[in-house]
């Protein structure tokens, strides 16, 4: 399954986190550095209202297709992993199959899934590949910073917006991918946004905000992260899922060149390397500081802004694992380069 | 679990006032110091101390630091 190019497209606004929560930290400077600390997250790349997940996809896939020089025409199957999507219905796939003017013989779905979802999505594209598709383009990304309340301090500081575009065609592929994907659905209260499904309907009750004890602001309709239950899973489960993969595949992390980690915030990257027992040099990070958590785009992200230089030069041996919502988790083993494409862009309005 | 290292190590994440010390009485909910970053860093720094994991749903149990310390059984 030889992936032949990524790229991400981020949304259009960068925001400083110092300038940003200054407002929301008046009354404890402290706190505003420790929170800048927690996250490393420099600044934040936004979408606007009116730029949505779908907008950042088309121009995520154009800049591919115009790169890698690939007719659409020959694109079997368009995944698109996302959980903030244009409308329940249709989904955005096909919305995107019909910007780009791909054949009708081109199948189109979405995946709902978060921070898991480019690994889930390539081991979905894999399979396609497998059962005899000939090109795969992926999406996979969201525009989380539109479901938070601004008053939400615990979040804000965290997202940013981008969708990513992959693509992955038939080929000899002498180290073809090991997935490694889990769930836990026990887990659905850790990271949720309740209101606006049809389990809630939007309402002026779901209007209605509520302050938790640490001064966070949220209705309903707005994105919840427990950050004690976000840890509590990512170091149960994230370490262990990283060495079962690897036991599968008889490697250790040392024959690794790096280790892409969904880049939740600085504290949960920490954490994993200590746990992992890895040098922090061999679990890029730029690209967190610079964008923010970028959801199902963040692993994209650190290959086309971290590694960007030596995926274009040669191939790259690479463990790549995505961990969040759902809860869900996925890891996979694979060897990445030389890419035809893999880079990162703002969006241009 | 040493309740004493722990605390010692507990007491250089976060910023004590002049005078102000962590004992094990101490009811970390009310402490001027306590904020959702310390309970990330407590989960954390129990983790390394005692060998295992502390739930958010224990935590939520403990009033105090000793009831903390109690955990790791």
């Amino acid at each position: 399954m030889p992936i032949t190019a990524i790229t991400t497209c981020t949304g259009p606004l960068t925001v400083s986190n110092a300038d940003d929560l200054t407002g929301l930290c008046s009354e404890n400077p402290q706190q505003l550095q420790r929170v800048l600390a927690m996250t490393g997250i420099e600044t934040r790349c936004i979408a606007p209202p009116g730029v949505t997940t779908l907008d950042l996809g088309e121009a995520a896939a154009r800049h591919l297709l115009e790169k890698t020089n690939t007719d659409p025409a020959g694109i079997d199957w368009l995944l698109f992993v996302t959980q903030t999507p244009d409308h329940f219905q249709p989904c955005n796939a096909n919305l995107l199959h019909h910007r780009l003017g791909l054949p009708k013989n081109t199948a189109a779905i979405d995946l709902n899934q978060g921070c898991s979802g480019w690994v889930y999505g390539l081991q979905i594209a894999h399979a396609q590949i497998t059962a005899g598709a000939r090109r795969v383009l992926l999406l996979a990304g969201d525009t989380i910073s539109q479901t938070l309340h601004p008053r939400d301090r615990s979040a804000r500081p965290l997202f940013g917006d981008a969708c990513s575009a992959t693509l992955i065609e038939a080929g000899d592929d002498p180290h073809p991918p090991l997935f490694h994907l889990c769930s836990d659905g026990s887990g659905h209260r850790a990271i949720k946004q309740p209101a606006g499904g049809f389990r809630q309907p939007l309402s002026e009750a779901t209007a209605v905000e509520s302050t938790d004890a640490d001064g966070n602001v949220r209705t309903p309709a707005n994105l919840h992260m427990n950050g004690l239950e976000v840890l509590n899973f990512t170091l149960r489960e994230e370490p262990q899922a990283i060495r079962n993969l690897l036991a599968q595949a008889g490697q250790s992390l040392d024959e690794l060149d790096a280790i892409v980690l969904h880049q939740a915030s600085r504290f949960i990257l920490d954490q994993l390397i200590r746990k992992l027992g890895v040098p922090r040099a061999k679990v890029p990070s730029e690209a967190l500081a610079r964008f923010g958590n970028l959801s199902s785009a963040s692993i994209p992200s650190v290959l086309g802004h971290d590694l960007s230089t030596q995926l274009q030069q040669r191939s790259l041996r690479l463990l790549c694992s995505g961990f969040g919502v759902g809860l869900s988790w996925g890891s996979c083993l694979l060897t990445l380069g030389p890419l035809q494409c893999v880079d990162t862009f703002p969006f241009e309005q | 679990m040493n309740p004493q290292a722990f605390l010692k190590d507990l007491e250089s994440l976060v910023n004590l006032k002049p005078g102000e010390t962590i004992v094990l009485d101490t009811r970390f909910r009310e402490a001027p110091w306590w904020d959702s970053m310390v309970a990330l860093n407590l989960l954390v720094l129990f983790e390394e101390h005692a060998g295992k994991q502390l739930s958010p749903q224990s935590l939520a149990q403990c009033e105090t630091l000793q009831d903390v310390c109690a955990m790791a059984g």
